[in-house]
């Protein structure tokens, strides 16, 4: 047991962690002002595609995540249009934005690569794997440290009152003459600025390259981390790095025989964990506190 | 307000419709009434470019419109649901011979050649009783077997570690063929196995796929069997990070780290492709399983300037004993399919 949890187990959970909490403080603004994001899946895909296709053009893994953010805020802006400006119901046109995600990429990369799987390899780690390790470290820290700038911004600036209204009392935030829409397009679009960082991590920085399908349902985990963590940020990220630690120590367990009781764990089980504590933690938040009162409500008159 | 909703729901639809349309575009056949056999292709999830399994069926395809002048189409089926659709849609467009890559295309293809019993099928990597389909099966027990061996002879540890895609018995056939591979040249060779996880995501998730191998590393593996499609190259990514060494699966994949990569497994799913193109082309075309082995050189392990410094020439001289072994029937390894191999077989 000893040699699963040691430092190398820290830093698996870390790097796993990566993708997931930058998704989830990218869904807790939008869903801070009011907005269901149920497309963080679909904007990780948009996310990771563009940086892969990013660095096969320049070689540049920096400019890959800016791609990355840029694409992700563009495609945010688009959901933004349909739920703000036409006012289509959230969930409906998140589920239809992830849906056209997952079927627009193998679409992208065929026309670009001929490639309906994905991006060819990006090379760049053999020549500078310091510099692509500095890269992962900065953004690491950059999203360990996003948690706690939210949670500031939320509750101590004045931009995080007017989205917590935006979310709470929109009809407060229209008279005193601010529209709630503009409040909450900056939302929608800050969290696909994250939500695509956070899936360029997994094509850029985690692997090197995008391969249909890698987001695996980490959008979906980063917005159940949200929500189990009653829309606060901090806990978000600590709810993020529990499921990438025991996603970690799975792959750990995994092959060493490892026993409960003198009956050895099934592998499948094993690998069926992070799934099934996500669905236990949306199971249990029964009581919902902390949810937006206006959550995927129109607001105002 | 009415006519927001009503622009809303114009949106969706829109949205709908586009992907309607992607979908469906990947079906979209030219259809030229050429004289020349018409061979339509479909790959499994992994895409005809997985640099792995599908892309060697993909080279047959691409051999035999070079050497056969046929015509060749293809589909990549994006889910489970896809493939009997796209293989049911080259049956209705005449096409002379339709190949499908992958043990999950079993049940479509089966289906479809029921109802179209004057057209010619193959499967690859499984099995169909119809008389119109021929089952192209590997050996890749015997494959697994090399890398096990191979693996062994080139670690200094002793140590050595399989990473497999889906956790399904076609990958726990090459996890068992490796263990006995490596136990094979070392007694006290030490083997560890991990699966990427239990869904098809698990072909395309190269994240995961280089934790896994970060963490046998870790533990002592200095060299790490692969088959898992797509994410392999997360493997190769750990192999880099860390100076160790990896095997490749189906395809040459030494370049892809040269230096790195030992050797790669391959699988001829191209000699098998291009074969039946070729019975086909000239009405020689029979229904059944068709074996491919070390024997008959369905199953070989790669050598090319990428790997040739690690691959030593001795530790070759060793590998092809141990095939014209397997080949001789002298040496038999062991195979999950197989019900009274499968019983020592530890989980």
């Amino acid at each position: 047991m000893n040699s699963i949890f040691d430092f190398e187990w820290l830093m698996s959970s870390l790097r796993l962690a990566l993708p997931i909490l930058l998704a989830a403080m990218g869904g807790l603004i939008c869903e801070k002002s009011g907005v269901v994001n149920i497309a963080l899946e679909g904007l990780m895909v948009i996310g990771a595609l563009a940086g892969a296709v990013a660095v096969v053009a320049t070689g540049s893994q920096p400019l890959g995540l800016c791609a990355a953010v840029i694409a992700g805020s563009i495609g945010a802006g688009i959901y933004g249009i349909f739920v703000l400006h036409g006012r289509a119901q959230q969930v409906v046109a998140g589920a239809a934005f992830n849906m056209l995600a997952i079927g627009v990429a193998p679409y992208v990369t065929k026309a670009l690569y001929g490639i309906s799987g994905g991006t060819p390899n990006l090379d760049f780690g053999v020549h500078n794997a310091q510099s692509a390790q500095l890269l992962l470290n900065i953004v690491m820290a950059f999203a360990l440290t996003c948690p706690i700038l939210i949670w500031w911004i939320l509750g101590q600036s004045k931009y995080g009152l007017l989205v917590r209204f935006a979310g709470e009392e929109p009809g407060a935030l229209e008279s005193a003459g601010v529209s709630t829409a503009l409040v909450r397009t900056g939302a929608v679009i800050a969290s696909g600025a994250l939500a695509g960082l956070g899936g360029a991590t997994l094509s850029v920085l985690l692997s090197s390259s995008f391969a249909r399908g890698m987001t695996g349902g980490r959008g979906f985990m980063a917005l159940a981390a949200v929500i189990f963590a009653g829309w606060r940020p901090v806990t978000a990220a600590i709810v993020c790095l529990v499921f990438a630690g025991v996603d970690a120590a799975q792959i750990r367990l995994q092959g060493t025989g490892y026993a409960v009781m003198g009956v050895e764990v099934p592998a499948q089980l094993l690998q069926a964990m992070p799934y099934l504590l996500t669905l236990i933690a949306v199971a249990i938040r029964s009581g919902r506190t902390g949810v937006p009162k206006y959550l995927g409500r129109e607001g105002g008159f | 307000m009415t006519c927001k909703t009503a622009l809303s729901r114009t949106f969706i639809l829109a949205f709908m419709a586009i992907m309607t349309f992607l979908a469906a575009s990947d079906l979209l056949l030219g259809a030229e009434g050429l004289p020349k056999i018409r061979v339509g292709v479909v790959f499994d999830k992994g895409g005809r470019d997985d640099r792995s399994f599908n892309a060697s069926a993909w080279r047959g395809l691409d051999d035999a419109k070079k050497q056969l002048g046929i015509d060749g189409k293809f589909v990549e089926a994006m889910d489970d649901n896809a493939y009997e659709p796209a293989i049911r849609t080259f049956a209705r467009k005449k096409f002379d011979l339709i190949i499908a890559v992958g043990f999950g295309q079993a049940e479509a293809i089966s289906r479809v050649a029921a109802d179209f019993p004057d057209r010619r099928f193959a499967l690859v990597d499984a099995v169909s009783h119809l008389p119109n389909v021929r089952s192209l099966v590997f050996g890749d027990h015997e494959g697994a077997f090399l890398a096990g061996a191979a693996a062994v002879m080139k670690s200094a540890t002793g140590r050595v570690g399989f990473i497999g895609g889906m956790d399904v018995p076609l990958i726990r056939r090459f996890d068992m063929g490796f263990r006995a591979g490596a136990r094979h040249v070392r007694r006290d060779a030490t083997t560890i196995s991990n699966f990427i996880g239990v869904t098809a995501d698990s072909w395309n998730n190269p994240p995961k796929a280089k934790e896994l191998a970060l963490a046998q590393y870790n533990r002592g593996v200095d060299v790490i069997y692969v088959a898992a499609g797509a994410s392999g190259a997360g493997v190769f990514d750990a192999a880099g990070a860390k100076e160790k060494f990896a095997i490749g699966t189906d395809s040459n994949q030494n370049g892809m780290r040269p230096g790195l990569i030992l050797t790669s497994i391959l699988k001829r799913i191209d000699v098998a492709v291009l074969k039946t193109i070729t019975d086909a082309q000239a009405g020689k075309f029979t229904g059944g399983k068709v074996e491919f082995g070390v024997a008959n050189g369905g199953i070989d392990y790669a050598v090319d300037h990428h790997n040739a410094g690690v691959l030593t020439d001795d530790l070759r001289r060793k590998l092809d004993e141990l095939k014209s072994q397997i080949a001789a029937g002298t040496l038999k390894v062991p195979d999950y399919y197989v019900e009274a191999d499968r019983a020592t077989y530890k989980k």
